[in-house]
């Protein structure tokens, strides 16, 4: 399988502060590869980078080969972004703007037209063709974001925040094409902050935080390297104050005091019931949450906070 | 002959840019050419009868040409300082950044779509003037350089304001107190030879004279300041502001992040 995109020693500054620090990644062609981070972690400058949108002096960005600097013509020939904020040329309808976004990218006038009606089509925004963006509603703007960064059937579609703002339904829509457009060969690569949607979707994880990759694993490795679960255990009586024997561990009491809420790894859970009872605490019903993936991004970035991103 | 036109990105970019300015054409077409009217009929066909001749020729056959050139500078900055900001305003920047254009392609295609209007408005006011007397053009090939010279500097000059600029009121600001007075000021109206040895001093250090005077010549045969000069001052300005927005587009200032 060759390399759709690959990263290496990425650095990015603004000024003098370093918003993606010796970053080094690779995806593969066909991979459905989730980058996350929070807010200000480095993944949009990463994502301007690969596209065109943002200079960068150290490191290189190749797609399918290509270095994305020297050879930027071949490199974005083969992205399609659809990207987190809405830049949709303001004197086009929704019919012109898929049109002329294919003749940028070299279509012929005929090719661009059809695939302008297909994606039309297939996004359900015919009836809405002759509309400028400013009239479509907020879901229409993102299935027309989509269906832009396809126009020229490109090998790697690069997602910033898709689903953002985006009712259920149309999220679960969106999933399932996107699904189906991995499962056709194209390789995505999506950033979101709705782990869920990494988690239905992705097959590898990519997390970065202040700027460094701070993990990158196949999403169930990554699921069970996190190997915390989350045990609620009700009880019978209510508790004032943590016991003593309890305290230890990673441990939240609700404020009814009949719920103890632990996160730890599952070679502890044995520990801790044997410690409830030693306490004479009559347990009324346990329940196990197995880790997410929200568990795992949760505990990564917190934890490279509490060593200062180091 | 149409294989010459391959469709390709550029032409594109080159119909989007037509596109825009003929979707407001009440705007960046019909109000240039009725506001020139308006000066024709009120300083050369009213007023004008004062004036027995100017240059040689009929007051109103001497302010065509000045006039022509004023509406061709105003056209071409006015086109492609809006397009690009309002570009750079609605993000749409991106969207043209993120595809195989060239920077060079970019920079085309704005100058291309100025170089339309100008000639659309050009020969609005070239039509509404022989209305009134028969405008002759003595060098065509002169004036199709001049025009062009005239459009690549002000679509620059357009591009650069537009890049600067970082809400509308600049480029107003840009408009109303750097384009408007050197233009006005430049003998769009007047002959050198009539005004005050201070003023015609003044307005021999105002580029934008030289651009006048040079389509006056193309089209009367006769100017203030000798063709050559002209010819070698507009050039160079052109070829300096196009390597300066080629380059700005290079290192992607105010529009790569």
């Amino acid at each position: 399988m060759s390399i759709a995109l690959s990263i290496t020693n990425f650095t990015k500054y603004y000024g003098s502060f370093k918003a993606v620090d010796d970053l080094c990644l690779e995806i593969h062609e066909g991979e459905f590869f989730g980058f996350l981070g929070p807010n200000g972690a480095g993944k949009s400058s990463t994502l301007h980078s690969i596209t065109g949108l943002s200079n960068f002096h150290h490191g290189e960005i190749r797609v399918f080969g290509y270095d994305v600097k020297a050879n930027y013509k071949q490199s974005r020939s083969m992205i399609g972004l659809a990207p987190q904020e809405i830049n949709f040329d303001p004197f086009l309808n929704a019919e012109q703007i898929l049109f002329y976004t294919g003749g940028y990218y070299g279509l012929s006038r005929k090719v661009a037209k059809e695939r302008a009606e297909e994606l039309l089509r297939q996004f359900n925004l015919l009836d809405s063709r002759k509309l400028g963006y400013k009239k479509l509603s907020g879901g229409m703007k993102r299935r027309l974001l989509i269906a832009r960064a396809l126009v020229h059937e490109p090998k790697i579609l690069i997602l910033d925040e898709p689903t953002a703002g985006v009712d259920l339904e149309l999220r679960y829509q969106l999933w399932d094409y996107l699904k189906k457009l991995n499962q056709k060969g194209v390789t995505i690569l999506l950033t979101t902050h709705y782990i869920e949607e990494a988690e239905r979707l992705c097959g590898r994880i990519g997390i970065i935080n202040h700027g460094k990759l701070i993990a990158c694993e196949e999403k169930e490795t990554l699921i069970q390297q996190m190997n915390r679960d989350t045990l609620l255990i009700q009880v019978r009586e209510s508790i004032q104050t943590l016991p003593e024997k309890i305290q230890k561990y990673d441990v939240t009491l609700q404020e009814d005091g009949k719920h103890l809420v632990f996160r730890e790894e599952k070679s502890t859970l044995n520990d801790i019931l044997k410690a409830i009872q030693s306490e004479n605490i009559f347990i009324e019903r346990i329940e196990l949450d197995p880790a997410t993936l929200e568990d795992v991004f949760a505990h990564l970035t917190k934890a490279n906070i509490d060593t200062g991103g180091r | 002959m149409l294989k010459l036109f391959r469709w390709g990105g550029l032409t594109t970019l080159i119909e989007r840019e037509i596109y825009r300015f003929t979707n407001v054409i009440t705007q960046t077409v019909i109000a240039p050419v009725i506001s020139s009217s308006l000066f024709i009929f009120i300083f050369g066909f009213a007023l004008g009868k004062s004036i027995e001749t100017m240059g040689g020729v009929p007051y109103l056959v001497y302010i065509v040409p000045g006039l022509m050139a004023l509406y061709l500078i105003e056209s071409s900055y006015n086109n492609s300082s809006s397009s690009l900001f309002l570009s750079r305003w609605s993000n749409y920047i991106q969207e043209l950044l993120v595809t195989p254009l060239a920077y060079m392609d970019l920079v085309i295609a704005i100058i291309v779509g100025c170089l339309v209007r100008g000639i659309v408005v050009l020969l609005g006011v070239y039509c509404v003037a022989s209305c009134f007397a028969n405008i002759p053009i003595s060098n065509f090939f002169l004036l199709v350089y001049f025009v062009l010279t005239i459009v690549v500097i002000f679509s620059c000059i357009g591009i650069v304001a537009a890049l600067i600029s970082e809400k509308f009121e600049h480029m107003a600001m840009f408009s109303s107190f750097v384009i408007t007075p050197f233009v006005y000021l430049g003998g769009v109206f007047t002959s050198l030879s009539i005004v005050p040895p201070l003023m015609a001093k003044i307005t021999r250090m105002n580029p934008f004279f030289y651009m006048v005077d040079g389509v006056r010549y193309a089209m009367l045969g006769s100017s203030d300041s000798p063709i050559l000069i002209n010819f070698t001052l507009v050039t160079v300005m052109a070829v300096v502001l196009f390597t300066t927005v080629v380059w700005l587009f290079k290192i992607g200032y105010k529009i790569r992040s």
